[in-house]
């Protein structure tokens, strides 16, 4: 009888912790352990009786604490799937649609004669008393590329897209030609082409623009 | 594949010359012409512009540089560089996509 008895405690006890757990809040995986912590703590409180028990009493204590980190990590986990969810959201693609501009604007052309003078006097700003020297030269070419393309794209050219190119040599009694030759829509694209030469040095900087429809 | 293209042209144009100075634009030339009559056979809808330096072998030194405001997605470039015992040539394609 009494047996059935404790039986019958321990199920209706599980029936109450089984509710517990399905009554808790819609907020993550946290509360819906809490329950059976506490009745695993319960369950190990229940079986040390009577008198000082400090062996029952520390193992309570570790058991807590065992639960107490479980806990944490499982919640530190739960963080870590709800973050990853939001960041592997994909960002939304844009689409940009026809604008049906098959020419520049007026007063949009690429004009050949202001990027000359504008090319011309950066060139001669950089490279008046500069002399050839075979390990700064290739930095010096990439540098004064950059520098002409930033001066072009200040020169306002909507809808133009650019292609600097830049050659510099050493001034020697060699011979050199540089030829180009594009494919392109003659109405609206065009280029410049500036040339400089000092005592120990030579830079040829082509500029192309093509109109972007 | 554009980089098969020139030097294919290159070699056939200047292949087994020596440098000469009266020749040279004639050769600049034809290289440049042959490098976009092939690019154009390949139908697609880029504009092209091709650059050819050819440089006499004196010990001098010699760079390029390029620098692009453009579509990364869909515009590129490929830079060719060919020599032989008495000159340089280096041909560089820019395509721009349409």
């Amino acid at each position: 009888m009494a047996a059935e008895q404790n039986t019958d405690s321990l199920s209706v006890k599980a029936l109450k912790d089984h509710t517990d757990r399905t009554e808790a809040s819609p907020s993550g995986n946290r509360t819906s352990f809490r329950p059976r912590a506490a009745s695993i703590i319960s369950e190990s409180g229940s079986v040390a009786s009577g008198g000082p028990n400090v062996k029952g009493d520390l193992r309570k204590m570790t058991t807590q604490k065992m639960v107490m980190t479980g806990l944490r990590k499982m919640s530190i986990v739960a963080k870590d799937v709800l973050t990853k969810r939001r960041m592997s959201k994909p960002a939304i693609q844009l689409q940009y649609e026809n604008t049906y501009k098959m020419h520049p604007d007026d007063g949009t052309k690429f004009a050949s004669y202001r990027v000359e003078e504008a090319v011309r006097g950066e060139l001669e700003k950089h490279l008046e008393d500069m002399k050839y020297d075979p390990t700064k030269t290739a930095r010096l070419t990439k540098q004064i590329c950059d520098k002409i393309l930033d001066k072009v794209k200040d020169l306002n050219f909507p809808r133009y897209k650019f292609v600097v190119h830049v050659t510099m040599g050493q001034n020697g009694n060699q011979g050199m030609v540089e030829a180009s030759r594009c494919i392109w829509d003659d109405k609206t694209d065009n280029y410049a082409c500036i040339t400089y030469k000092n005592a120990s040095l030579f830079a040829i900087a082509c500029i192309y623009g093509m109109y972007f429809e | 594949m554009a980089l098969t293209t020139v030097l294919v042209s290159v070699e056939g144009v200047i292949g087994g010359n020596a440098y000469q100075h009266n020749k040279v634009n004639q050769w600049t030339s034809n290289v440049v012409e042959q490098c976009l009559n092939q690019l154009t056979k390949l139908g697609k809808p880029f504009k092209y512009i091709v650059t050819c330096v050819i440089m006499q072998k004196n010990g001098a030194g010699l760079h390029t540089a390029s620098s692009c405001f453009w579509d990364n997605t869909t515009d590129g470039s490929c830079t060719v560089r060919w020599e032989n015992k008495t000159m340089y040539c280096i041909v560089s394609v820019f395509g721009l996509a349409i």
